[in-house]
């Protein structure tokens, strides 16, 4: 799978996950990826610096949208090792459809594959990975098991 | 009991915005010390590209100039020009290296604040703002800004920014204000906190904190760039001791930059919190967003590191701005110190330009004390409006003049030059009596100009009512910080001139010892006083006199201004205010009466002079030089007296602004008396010394080099006895205060 089809997906996940965790964001979805996409690294380097007049608040997170881009992201992959063990059989391509298929990207391309679903285990090793990272990207419990819950919700009615 | 009814009344604020911020000053005194410290440097550069040999050669030439052998002031007064001029050339080719460094250190300032909105935008991966990524925010900064009556900024934003902050950045004229990706979406989830965090940025604009914040640092960057780092180069092949020498002045330096430069950051924080809570309203969101903030790390070095205060200030500081008013002691005394860091580089570069002592000495401090002035200036003045809005006393101003003079002293311990010049500083003389008395009256004489300015706010505020005071404030600011330029130049030239001194009191007591050998005349150490030449010559610069006037004058001009009813509205954040200010009493024109009447008795005391000396002693004596030398020192004398006698008296209502008030209109009757008296003489026989017209025939050059002299030393008199009043009073006070009110036992 290229990087740009990467990202989609990622994009989608992320987009599905902040509709159920923090809607009022959905309007700067866009240009908020555009600029995660463009620079992942961003997100680890910046802020947690006090600010010449700037108005002092720096430490204090609210924004989900880049944390749930982030942690979309680290789920695909995780998402990707998980099924690439039962997928060997069926070859590498394979990977990318169920994956695809998890987050509704597919396309409709892919009705004569068998679903991918992931079991209530696989989906729980998720939803510890999501607060895991949550929490690593500064979230509160609070919010990190919010975006975990979210994420998860969104892979179990894809 | 409903919740409305346990609400305290919330009364209007005062309004802070309604005096010049002291902002300015305190980064203009931070500039002018690392000026100083980069005029340093470049002199230290300029001398490593001389060969000691050349160096050794010059100053030996000049050494046959030497004022050692002098004889008389006139022959030392030649050698001394001979001397300085000699070595002021010696010392030329420095001034273009120090020039041409401070050049360097302006235009790469000026590039470094070019590139930091570039810096910032890219470091912390900041991207316009569009109308189609945003456009209600946008349309809500443009309204602001409207609102906040300046030019919308250029929007920049950080869409993976979580935080909900703003961050106001640029240079007057392309401003601009980062807003994050947490923040715009406060603006969908709750837009009058989004409103209150742009007003606040803007705010920073409004009040011009951004581009002196900048170029404050684009100075300090570019001093380690054009000065630090060359030295430090120059110095690969010192000793361990120069270097170790040259390392804490420096570090010092930094340390007072950047604590300097947050204490400033944070003050300015609460007035962008008080400038956007007045559109924001006593129920807007500002208020709520502060008791929001996350707390900071408590601790003194998180304290002094932080460049926002602690949100718990902030929400006091825009419920009651008050306290933002007074300047408080270590902004003080940083002041001071950090002025007098710069005072013996500037000295250095202008002495290949003015060569006369006191000149050179008055136009060092000219450079570096008019901003530190204006830091403590603006700091009393406020606190007199403060004070008198509510009807209370203003504050005295002896902690913050004691911190400021403290500052002074230290300043010069901290100057690189101290590196290998070693100068008896006033801290290294404080171990000897002498050096405890100069560093007693450099304090004295800052703390007295201090509490004359407290005395002049009080009395013009009070007189003025509720009318605005901006050019009143700005001539008390000019008076005091021109008369502290004289003082300090004048201390520090006399200081240094002290072994020259005792050679002028040597030759006053020659010239009187001549004088007493054919007539009467007064004791020695009244002549000296009267006729010391070092005094007469620094009574006699342009600018002693004039400056000493408005001192005198400045204050009481305000019984001159009528009372008239006012618009106090700018004198409050919110509407309803009312100014308590009490009225100016007409005791504050007493000093100019006492002058008055102590002039007109020295008149009558001159005119009983005159005829004792008409009829009590022949023509023949009345007609010999001493005589008439004897006879103007005598009457000089008397003025001098009678200002003294006058300046105790205007202490005792009007403080030491009363004692200048009146001995200066005593001295003015003095000058009168000493001048007049031929004219007189010459219309009245009984009243003459010797014949003459009855007509002014005093030359002005003479009649205005009395009227300084007697003027003058006058001064000093007056306030000497004006001292001594106030001190007697001030123990008077405090007897009856323990009468009436006994310690209590046990």
């Amino acid at each position: 799978m290229s990087a740009a089809q990467n990202d989609e997906l990622v994009a989608a996940l992320a987009r599905a996950t902040v509709e159920k965790a923090a809607p009022e964001e959905l309007p700067l979805f866009r240009p908020t990826s555009e600029a995660y996409f463009a620079d992942p690294q961003a997100l680890q380097r910046g802020g947690g610096k006090e600010a010449m007049l700037g108005f002092g608040v720096d430490a204090a997170m609210m924004l989900m949208t880049p944390v749930v881009l982030q942690v979309a992201k680290d789920v695909i992959g995780f998402l990707g090792q998980q099924l690439r063990e039962r997928a060997a059989a069926e070859g590498e391509g394979a990977i990318d459809r169920m994956i695809a298929k998890l987050v509704h990207r597919d396309g409709g391309e892919s009705d004569a594959e068998p679903a991918a679903e992931l079991t209530d285990e696989q989906l729980e090793q998720v939803r510890a990975f999501a607060i895991e990272k949550g929490r690593a990207l500064k979230l509160s419990d609070e919010r990190a098991t919010l975006l975990a819950d979210s994420l998860v919700g969104s892979l179990a009615t894809a | 009991m409903s919740s409305q009814a346990a609400e305290p009344e919330r009364r209007p604020r005062l309004n802070p915005f309604a005096f010049p911020s002291d902002t300015a000053f305190r980064f203009g005194v931070l500039i002018t010390a690392v000026v100083g410290a980069n005029l340093y440097v470049w002199q230290w550069i300029a001398i490593t590209r001389r060969s000691p040999t050349e160096q050794i050669a010059g100053a030996r030439a000049c050494l046959q100039f030497s004022a050692s052998n002098a004889t008389t002031n006139g022959q030392f007064s030649d050698a001394s020009k001979a001397f300085t001029a000699c070595v002021s050339d010696l010392y030329g080719y420095q001034v273009g290296w120090m020039l041409g460094g401070t050049a360097a250190l302006l235009l790469t300032a000026a590039a470094i604040m070019l590139g930091i909105p570039m810096w910032i935008t890219r470091r912390r991966h900041l991207r316009p703002l569009t109308a189609e990524d945003a456009p209600a925010a946008i349309q809500a900064v443009q309204e602001l800004s409207r609102e906040q009556g300046i030019r919308a900024p250029r929007l920049l934003w950080n869409p993976l920014d979580p935080s909900p902050g703003g961050l106001a950045f640029g240079h007057p004229g392309r401003y601009s204000v980062a807003l994050t990706g947490g923040l715009l979406v406060k603006q969908a989830t709750d837009p009058p906190a989004f409103r209150a965090i742009v007003r606040h940025e803007l705010a920073h604009i409004r009040n011009r904190d951004v581009g002196i914040t900048y170029f404050t640092l684009a100075t300090w960057y570019a001093f380690l760039l054009v000065a630090v780092l060359p030295f430090a180069l120059t110095l690969l092949d010192e000793g361990k001791l120069l270097i170790w020498s040259v390392t804490w002045r420096l570090v010092l330096l930094a340390a007072l930059v950047y604590l300097t430069r947050n204490a400033v950051l944070r003050s300015r924080e609460v007035y962008a919190d008080l400038r956007a809570s007045v559109p924001d309203g006593p129920d807007g969101a500002l208020r709520r967003v502060l008791a929001e903030l996350p707390r900071p790390a408590t601790g003194l070095l998180g304290r002094v590191r932080r460049v926002h205060p602690a949100p718990e200030r902030r929400l006091a500081a825009v419920d009651d701005p008050r306290p933002l008013f007074p300047l408080g002691a270590v902004a003080a005394f940083a002041a001071g110190l950090t002025a007098t860091i710069a005072y013996g580089n500037v000295t250095q570069l202008l002495s290949t330009i003015v060569t006369e002592p006191f000149d050179l000495s008055f136009f060092a401090a000219l450079a570096i004390t008019p901003l530190a002035v204006g830091v403590v200036g603006v700091g009393i003045w406020r606190e007199a409006f403060a004070a008198l809005a509510e009807g209370r006393e203003p504050a005295s101003p002896w902690i913050d003049g004691l911190a400021f003079a403290a500052g002074l002293v230290l300043g010069p311990e901290l100057a690189l030059e101290g590196v290998v010049v070693v100068r008896n500083t006033l801290v290294r003389d404080l171990t000897n009596l002498d050096g405890f008395l100069w560093a007693a009256v450099l304090v004295g004489g800052v703390v007295l100009l201090l509490a004359w300015l407290r005395t002049c706010a009080s009395l013009w505020l009070r007189a003025l009512g509720g009318r605005r005071s901006r050019a009143v404030e700005a001539a008390g600011l000019l008076v005091a910080a021109s008369a502290t330029t004289v003082f300090i130049g004048v201390f520090y030239a006399v200081r240094d001139l002290r072994s020259a001194l005792a050679f002028s009191r040597l030759g006053s007591e020659a010239q009187h010892a001549s004088v007493d050998a054919q007539v009467w005349t007064v004791p020695v150490r009244v002549w000296q006083y009267v006729m010391d030449g070092e005094l007469l010559f620094v009574v006699q610069k342009p600018y002693f006199v004039p400056v000493l006037a408005l001192l005198s004058l400045f204050p009481l001009a305000a019984v001159f201004v009528r009372r008239r009813p006012a618009d106090t509205s700018w004198a409050f954040l919110d509407p309803g205010g009312e100014l308590k200010t009490p009225s100016l009493s007409i005791r504050a024109f007493q000093p100019l009466l006492i002058g008055a009447a102590a002039g007109f008795a020295f008149l009558v005391l001159a005119a009983v002079v005159r005829l004792g000396m008409h009829y009590g002693a022949s023509a023949e004596t009345r007609a010999l030089d001493a005589t008439l030398l004897s006879f103007y020192v005598s009457m000089v004398a008397l003025a001098i007296l009678i200002q003294l006698v006058a300046g105790a008296a205007g202490a005792w209502r009007g403080g030491l602004v009363g004692a200048l008030g009146a001995s200066f209109v005593a001295g003015c009757f003095g000058w009168l008396g000493v001048v007049g008296g031929p004219t007189a003489g010459g219309c009245v026989t009984p009243l003459s010394l010797n014949p003459g017209p009855c007509a002014w025939t005093i030359e002005s050059t003479f009649s205005w080099h009395v009227f300084q002299q007697v003027i003058a030393e006058g001064a000093i008199a007056g306030l000497a006895g004006g001292l001594v009043v106030v001190g007697a009073k001030a123990l008077l006070h405090r007897r009856t205060a323990e009468d009436l009110h006994p310690a209590a036992a046990g």
